[in-house]
């Protein structure tokens, strides 16, 4: 089974029934009808705004005095009905919070160059530590390292251009296309280690990166 | 003798009034009909050829069948408004995907979190604990992983058209689309085939 056939097999659930069929085309005719600029405005009298503030008001504060009675009641069974999954990546504040999760250090360059924005602390299912360097905008730079020696880029994409450089006695392998590396793995020391960016670096600017990373 | 020729006697300027008053309002009253004839067969058409892969796109994002319905209608409302030219169907399709999405993005920022997801609910009525699993892991995922997720898979664009329907650089949808499959694969561990 692929994900691809069970994605596919989920989202056909979803179709226009007749009557969300009919509630769109009745819902588009008003919008139209009404012109662009008043399509949804609905005047309410002066009091009838009050009276909607003083209703919704009312409505508030009925709901949180029921939901308070039956909160101790219903807490045991929560959790039934539904799976619940949790996001695999959790936020650090600091690289040495990352370390002390993971239960060991990584090394790297505390800026890089053309990637003045946030920088993103993150354990990926407890094993593994990624650190995402931005640029402010949609370009960013991710470093990995995890015990092991397999290739942890989360990069599946087929490159044209695979090949290996040594870097402080490492061999690391590049993958790219056009003389641009897009992403590097290399082992050391017992773990595998990653450099993946959005927008693929010259190779020279990739390799003095990975020297710095540990 | 020459006014009276050029200039009609009263009751029949009267006439003439009333005539062109009846003219135009009939005008009115016909081009309304056609104007309303014309709204209901091009959102009749945008909701057969595309319908359900707006509302797939919006329930992705959303996961309320309600929501995703408005969604459905705004993005109509928007087409005819704004009467946009094509270069084919498949342009028109991704423009129509492109502002359900914006359209959608926009609402999740201001709706309150809601708990009827109807398609959850079906799967577990349904017992299909196989895709239940895949979409709750779907669900989890951050929305620019979500949506990429959904284009690829679902509506089988390539990275460069669903780059041109997000407005991102391709690099970075081929970087989320990555990134998507792997939070997926830590979750859905070997069982799946991600290709």
């Amino acid at each position: 089974m692929t994900l691809a056939e069970n994605y596919h097999e989920i989202m056909n659930r979803i179709e226009l029934t007749p009557e969300g069929r009919a509630r769109i085309l009745d819902g588009v005719r008003q919008a139209e009808l009404a012109g662009p600029a008043r399509a949804r405005m609905i005047q309410f009298p002066q009091w009838k705004r009050w009276a909607a503030v003083a209703a919704c008001a009312a409505v508030v504060l009925l709901a949180a005095v029921t939901l308070q009675n039956q909160k101790a009641a219903t807490a045991p069974n929560e959790s039934q009905g539904s799976v619940q999954i949790a996001n695999p990546f959790e936020d650090y504040d600091t690289l040495a919070d990352a370390a002390r999760a993971v239960g060991f250090e990584l090394t790297v360059p505390e800026r890089i160059d053309g990637f003045s924005g946030d920088k993103t602390v993150q354990v990926m299912s407890g094993t593994t530590i990624q650190i995402i360097y931005s640029d402010g905008s949609d370009n960013r730079l991710f470093i990995r390292k995890a015990p092991g020696s397999e290739d942890i880029s989360g990069d599946y994409n087929k490159y044209d251009e695979i090949r290996t450089a040594a870097v402080n006695g490492c061999d690391v392998t590049l993958k790219g296309s056009s003389g641009a590396v897009s992403t590097a793995v290399w082992t050391s020391g017992g773990y595998s280690y990653a450099v993946s960016a959005d927008v693929p670096l010259r190779a020279e600017t990739m390799t003095a990166l990975i020297a710095q990373i540990a | 003798m020459d006014g009276a020729v050029l200039r009609a006697p009263l009751a029949l300027r009267l006439r003439r009034r009333i005539y062109m008053a009846f003219s135009a309002f009939a005008g009115r009253s016909e081009g309304r009909a056609s104007g309303e004839a014309d709204v209901n067969a091009r959102a009749e058409r945008l909701l057969d050829q595309y319908g359900n892969s707006i509302l797939r796109l919006a329930y992705s994002y959303l996961h309320n069948r309600s929501d995703a319905e408005e969604i459905v209608q705004d993005t109509l409302i928007r087409f005819l408004q704004e009467a946009p030219a094509f270069n084919d169907a498949n342009h028109e399709k991704a423009w129509c995907l492109r502002v359900a999405g914006n359209l959608a993005k926009n609402r999740i920022k201001y709706n309150a979190v809601r708990d009827a997801d109807e398609l959850s609910e079906e799967l577990v009525e349904a017992q299909r604990e196989d895709l239940s699993f895949v979409w709750e892991a779907v669900k989890a995922l951050p929305v620019k992983y979500r949506e990429v997720i959904h284009l690829f898979y679902h509506e089988g664009y390539s990275t460069a058209e669903i780059a041109d329907i997000l407005q991102r650089k391709e690099a970075t949808v081929r970087s989320d689309l990555s990134r998507g499959r792997e939070q997926l694969k830590a979750v859905l561990k070997e069982a799946y085939d991600f290709g």
